[in-house]
């Protein structure tokens, strides 16, 4: 008789308080360039609501509007009309200001390219972010190293990004995303960069980061990766066109395999 | 006590059987391919909408697949193996789809070549080009 792994939250370590409101709240939010006759509309009305501990992967053709939504749910972009909420706070009634605070202190990005600042160490570079919110260098650098840990990173912490390989570089990135216990992890195409294997690895660790408490919000052309969260949203000329997640017949699945 | 022996026929025969590449002739009878090929020759039928939902459903089958892969043991090669097999089949039938729901757009985007949609082709999973 073979053993079952425990998979999704059964098997989650909860490192995040439990909430009861969602992480990330798009309400209606529509994104239109330019005016009048030359009006785009990128996002048209698009709800969605992403909650602790729970993986989102949206899927779409070039100019759908995926980038668009990841941008309005990060505050790097603003809704022309309706509403964005991230733990429950309004993006919209946020100052510059205090929208760059909450983004630095919820939201954490994972990019394509990683995005790693070339002249600072791993555990520079994952510090950075609690540094420019105003932690002690040497209490930022604790954290950082405690993160690197828990993403399997421990032995990079002194390496720089050139130093390192692809997938190792986006671990770090995931860890910068990630330190600090943001909530939020916004991953635009995390392994358009990576190869298969390398690719799988990540998504292993982003999906363990939303077992155990994070709400993750991630862009993919990859139909296999996507399979990863628990919906794929799909887009269509800025709307939201459809949603699907598991229909919960992998038991049978897993049977009939063996 | 063994329940039963090959023959040397059997063994003969089981030999060819190793050596043999699975046919998949039968893949052109697939239901989707026919659906597909009949719709965008039929008035009436939307076919963007039948192609999403098509889409929809099989990417619940690969978040069903890739649920029960994440749950194999790194010891059950067999069951990795076959479980990899839907994922990659179906991953394929999905860019096909795609590549299906573009030539469709191209097609539509110019009524002189409508009734000439290209062929739909099978995805190539595996066996031979058609």
């Amino acid at each position: 008789m073979m053993r079952r792994r425990r998979t999704g939250t059964e098997a989650a370590t909860s490192s995040f308080n439990n909430e009861t409101h969602p992480v990330l709240e798009i309400r209606h939010a529509t994104r239109t360039h330019g005016v009048e006759a030359r009006e785009v509309v990128a996002l048209d009305c698009a709800n969605l609501t992403v909650e602790a501990g729970e993986f989102v992967a949206i899927m779409g053709p070039s100019g759908s509007g995926k980038s668009t939504l990841l941008n309005l749910a990060g505050g790097l972009d603003v809704a022309t009309s309706g509403d964005v909420l991230v733990e429950g706070e309004s993006l919209a009634a946020l100052s510059i200001a205090e929208r760059a605070r909450l983004r630095r202190r919820s939201i954490g990005y994972v990019f394509q390219d990683f995005n790693l600042l070339p002249a600072l160490t791993a555990a520079e570079n994952v510090a950075f972010p609690l540094e420019l919110d105003g932690w002690p260098a040497r209490r930022a650098r604790v954290a950082a190293k405690v993160v690197l840990e828990e993403v399997g990173v421990a032995a990079l912490a002194d390496r720089r990004p050139e130093d390192m390989s692809g997938g190792e570089a986006q671990r770090v990135a995931i860890a910068r995303a990630l330190v600090g216990a943001r909530r939020l992890v916004l991953a635009d195409e995390p392994t358009g960069a990576l190869d298969s294997a390398t690719g799988t690895a990540i998504l292993h660790l982003l999906r363990e980061r939303a077992d155990a408490g994070a709400a993750v919000l991630m862009v993919t052309h990859e139909a296999r990766f996507a399979a990863w969260a628990d919906r794929t949203v799909f887009l269509r000329d800025g709307r939201i066109a459809d949603t699907t997640g598991p229909s919960n017949a992998d038991d049978l699945l897993t049977e009939s395999a063996r | 006590m063994e329940p039963w022996k090959l023959t040397a026929a059997g063994h003969d025969e089981l030999e060819r059987w190793w050596a043999r590449p699975v046919d998949r002739e039968q893949r052109g009878r697939d239901e989707l391919i026919v659906k597909l090929a009949l719709a965008v020759d039929s008035p009436g039928v939307d076919v963007a909408r039948l192609i999403q939902r098509q889409r929809s459903a099989m990417q619940q089958l690969l978040h069903d697949v890739t649920r029960a892969r994440r749950a194999v043991l790194p010891e059950e090669l067999a069951a990795r193996l076959v479980l990899e097999n839907h994922i990659f089949a179906t991953e394929a039938e999905l860019r096909w789809l795609d590549a299906v729901e573009g030539e469709v757009a191209r097609a539509r985007a110019t009524p002189s070549v409508v009734r000439d949609v290209p062929a739909i082709t099978q995805p190539s999973v595996s066996g031979h080009p058609k």
